[in-house]
């Protein structure tokens, strides 16, 4: 093990931390009486219904709406000529000044296949279906822009052509809503001590985030004239911030309720289109109205947006990086969703893979006539990924370097800057265990330095891998204007039992956030696991929180946990050193018993010291926390993956894998390895399955059976460890995990095939067909 | 649209219930019964979260037409608990964190639960095959053969 990697032998043996202990919201879940958003209905409900384009850029001339009207059951259908015209933004982690507003609640230009064009609500679902196709709209149709590529044609219209950023409104004369360039260190002397210098260009495909559970939304008009929400959402603030623009209702209006989700991944990280069309369709009727999506439907939400790279790296004799360049079209949707992040997120995981005298970074983002691209798991950190992590194995292999000793030369170290959210938001490496866990995925999985593809029949075998990283959470050290709104905090009630509250408004969307909220209050108080029960709040009722992304939940979330449990610990051990006459320094709280250090006989219950509280100082023990982290770690997962090419099929199986991840303390460690898991089963869908297919705009294969997911039969055998190490900045020393998991995989899986075949691939997902394709190129280029 | 009565027998109970012809079994249990643990994921077959059994076979119950399930028998996920607790198969799922965001469970335990009934042993590779037709986007397989090989009747060790 390398002396970097912060070894903890002392670290105390903890109660609850680092304990597999089973997890409160499991028991409901095996049940089935945990109710997701779709589960709950509220009396007097009215069910809405959205028609949408049928074509990918349009004016809308005319809209008739008297048929659908006359259905028994239809209570009201919104168009864009009947709803206020206001532009909003859709975007949670908003900063005002360069928040793009270029969405309404219906818009008499319709800009994708799928773009809500008109809104029924009824009294049945099955009506408000009916009413819709009852709807008939003129259109006129506009040129559309399909591709990056197309969009940027100089004779292309802009397909918005007034946005609004900050306080201006902007007129656009091309498809390019934002553009970001970062450059670091001295060019000149860069080249000069570069040997080689690479260049490629690697292609990433458009893929959806695919959580089982649909997006759905309740929204309940209030007596005072504001809302009351039930959302698939993953952040309650963000939702509440953009339903508040969106309707122009004062956000202490609005009550958006946390609810446990059905998966997110990121693309619950926004306010979809149909939600301030509920929301307005529950204040015109003055009812209830639920919009659940159609499978669908849920495809034209979001997804991960394709982008090309250039990527250009220099190197000297030796193989260390000198200059990492690189120039990146990122294909966006019709709206914004993300724009102005995925640009500065780009160019900052890119600016963090490896050291470099001379770093350069340019990402255009591009408006397309294709539904929108959000946040999805990894959020640029795997496109990027897929490119630097590839043409790494392509410098080793030139330079007859061994890819492994190539990395382990040039990773970032302990005391390097990290960029993970972009060029403003630093922080700097306190925790580093990537050199052990790249030697440890090696040796477990039996990597050798002249690695040759093993051959059986038609069958070839080959191993590869890759390191990712992803930042915990968005905050950063405090010395520049960082452009990230980042912040939690969380309520702890101790109750006259001793039973405690741990009140939050962060969303877990499946990983065991709130376990690790649990555990890190059980081991902050001194109580025991069982008393401790996760409340989930309400935009009314809790701190803010910025929302499930970014790897943040357990480094983010948990760091209010902690800081608002520890204010509860000084109030109980304040009113347990009255009652004892013992200094508060003296006493220790365990399993719920306040005690004397030097006479463990002087000891209360945490119960009766609440009840003391509650009969003599005039309150009970409740403590609120409010926290914004001021670094966000880099946590780092490496993935090594043997493949089994067929090179009569061209199919591709992952038969192993080898997930190593330093996450800081590990928490929750079954729950650590499933995101492993999870993220490895991500990957391998970016790598060998999946793919948004679109037909003049239209997506052609929104399910499960046209877009496939990996299912339990391709999953392969996986084997997980951790690196021992200590993030000084996280609750109990924790860092993020849920996306560096699947940050590396594809890269990875590439690097494995690539070497099976004998040719590198630069564009994914790796199909069969493109196998086949690169084989007949590989036989050509050997019989000449 | 017309309608018509049909009776189910839901986890032991018989019930009666007006239905249209086009009615899916998953849109009467949920929206009828007021049973939401079945999931509707796809609704066109392809996830399986909607499992549950009729007269012990594992359906998919998006496809299913209400009138077909007429005087069967039908299991949903919370009909596996009794008297309160919840049966061996659940309890291992929570055992082996077979569980994350827990919305593909249901459909997961209905079709380990069915092929149990049948397979009372399994190996993992079987029980692989058996819920490859259920899709957990969290990626949680691994635990979840564990789970239901745990609960299987096969000896630790086989």
């Amino acid at each position: 093990m390398s002396a970097e990697t912060v070894l903890l032998q002392q670290r105390p043996s903890l109660e609850y931390v680092g304990k597999d202990l089973l997890r409160e919201d499991s028991f409901p879940k095996v049940r089935g009486v945990l109710r997701y958003v779709d589960d709950l209905k509220i009396s007097g409900m009215l069910s809405g219904k959205v028609l949408r384009s049928p074509f990918p850029n349009a004016k809308i001339k005319k809209i008739d709406v008297s048929d659908a009207l006359k259905l028994p059951g239809v209570i009201t259908v919104l168009t864009p000529f009947n709803v206020p015209q206001q532009r909003f933004t859709r975007h949670f982690t908003y900063v005002p000044w360069k928040e793009i507003r270029d969405r309404r609640i219906l818009d008499s230009t319709v800009r994708f296949v799928g773009d809500p064009v008109a809104a029924v609500a009824a009294t049945d679902p099955h009506i408000a279906e009916e009413a819709v196709e009852k709807i008939r709209v003129e259109y006129e149709e506009l040129p559309a822009y399909l591709t990056a590529e197309a969009s940027l044609q100089n004779d292309a219209i802009p397909i918005h052509d007034v946005i609004e950023v900050g306080d201006e409104v902007r007129r656009l004369e091309n498809n390019i809503p934002y553009v970001e360039v970062m450059e670091d260190g001295n060019k000149g002397q860069a080249y000069l001590e570069s040997a080689k210098v690479y260049e490629q260009t690697f292609k990433t495909q458009p893929l959806f985030n695919a959580p089982i559970e649909k997006r759905s939304i309740i929204a309940s008009p209030t007596p005072t004239g504001g809302l009351e929400i039930w959302c698939t959402t993953q952040s309650i603030h963000g939702l509440r911030y953009c339903l508040s623009k969106a309707l122009k209702i004062p956000l202490n209006m609005i009550t958006v309720h946390d609810n446990l989700i059905g998966g997110g991944f990121g693309l619950k990280y926004n306010l979809a289109m149909h939600e301030p069309i509920a929301a307005y369709l529950a204040l015109v009727t003055g009812r209830p109205v639920k919009i659940t999506m159609t499978r669908e439907e849920d495809f034209t939400n979001g997804g991960r947006r394709p982008v090309r790279m250039d990527v250009k790296i220099g190197v000297a004799t030796d193989g260390t990086i000198k200059a990492m360049e690189m120039n990146a079209v990122l294909q966006s949707g019709a709206y914004d969703d993300h724009i102005v992040g995925a640009v500065s997120c780009l160019g900052g995981w890119f600016f963090s893979m490896y050291r470099a005298k001379y770093k350069y970074y340019k990402g255009v983002s591009v408006y397309t006539n294709l539904p929108v691209y959000s946040a999805m798991r990894g959020f640029l950190n795997p496109q990027q990924n897929f490119a630097v992590e590839s043409l790494a194995d392509e410098i080793a292999e030139d330079l007859g370097v061994d890819p492994l000793e190539f990395r382990l030369k040039n990773i970032p170290r302990q005391g390097d800057l990290f960029y993970g959210q972009g060029f403003t938001v630093v922080t700097k490496i306190r925790s580093n265990g990537l050199d052990y866990l790249l030697r440890e995925g090696a040796r477990r999985i039996g990597w050798q330095s002249k690695i040759r593809p093993v051959t059986d029949g038609n069958k070839v075998r080959a191993i590869g891998f890759a390191w990712g990283d992803h930042s915990s959470g968005t905050g950063g050290e405090m010395v520049t204007v960082q452009d990230r709104i980042e912040g939690t905090g969380a309520i702890v009630k101790v109750n006259e039992d001793g039973s405690v509250n741990v009140t939050t408004g962060l969303v877990d969307h499946g990983g065991g956030t709130h376990e690790v909220f649990r555990k890190i209050c059980a081991q902050t108080l001194g109580v025991r696991l069982d008393d401790i029960h996760i409340t989930l709040g309400t935009t009314d009722s809790v701190p803010f929180d910025t929302g499930t992304h970014a790897c943040r939940g357990s480094f983010v979330g948990g760091a209010g946990v902690m800081m608002a449990a520890s204010e509860a610990k000084e109030l109980l051990l304040k009113e347990a050193s009255a009652m004892l006459e013992v200094s508060k320094s003296e006493l220790e709280i365990k399993s719920g018993i306040i005690s004397s250090r030097t006479n463990p006989q002087k000891k209360v219950t945490v119960a009766s010291a609440v009840m003391h509280a509650k009969t003599r100082s005039g309150g009970g023990v409740l403590a609120t926390s409010r926290v914004r982290p001021a670094a966000a770690p880099p946590n780092y997962v490496t993935c090594f993956v043997e493949v089994e090419l067929d090179k009569e099929t061209g199919r591709v199986q992952v038969t192993r894998a080898v997930m190593g991840a330093d996450v800081g303390t590990v928490v929750n460690p079954k729950d650590c390895i499933l995101q492993l898991h999870g993220g490895l089963a991500f990957g391998m869908g970016m790598a060998l399955l999946e793919g948004v297919q679109y037909d003049n705009g239209k997506i052609t294969n929104p399910n499960y059976v046209d877009y496939m997911v990996a299912r339990a039969l391709d999953m392969p055998s996986i084997e997980s460890f951790f690196a021992d190490t200590y993030e000084p900045t996280g609750p109990f020393g924790l860092k993020g995990i849920g996306e560096s998991s699947t940050n590396p995989v594809a890269s990875a899986i590439a690097n494995a095939v690539s070497r099976a075949l004998g040719r590198r691939i630069r564009e994914l997902p790796i199909t069969p067909e493109r196998i086949l394709e690169s084989m007949d190129l590989v036989l050509a280029s050997t019989e000449h | 649209m017309n309608k018509m009565r049909i009776i189910l027998g839901v986890n032991g109970t018989k019930r009666s219930v007006d239905i249209s012809p086009n009615e899916t079994l998953l849109h009467v249990l949920r929206e009828k019964l007021d049973l939401t643990g079945s999931k509707e994921g796809c609704g066109t077959g392809d996830c399986g979260a909607c499992t549950v059994m009729v007269d012990g076979k594992a359906v998919n119950s998006c496809l299913m037409l209400a009138a077909e399930a007429d005087g069967s028998e039908v299991l949903t996920i919370e009909g596996l608990v009794k008297e309160g607790k919840i049966n061996a198969l659940q309890q291992a799922f929570v055992e082996e964190h077979a569980v994350q965001c827990g919305f593909c469970i249901p459909g997961v335990i209905m079709v380990s639960s069915a092929y149990l009934s049948e397979n009372p042993a399994p190996s993992k590779e079987e029980i692989k095959n058996a819920i490859t037709g259920n899709i957990c986007r969290c990626g949680g397989y691994q635990f979840m053969i564990e789970a239901v090989s745990k609960a299987g009747k096969r000896p630790p060790g086989h």
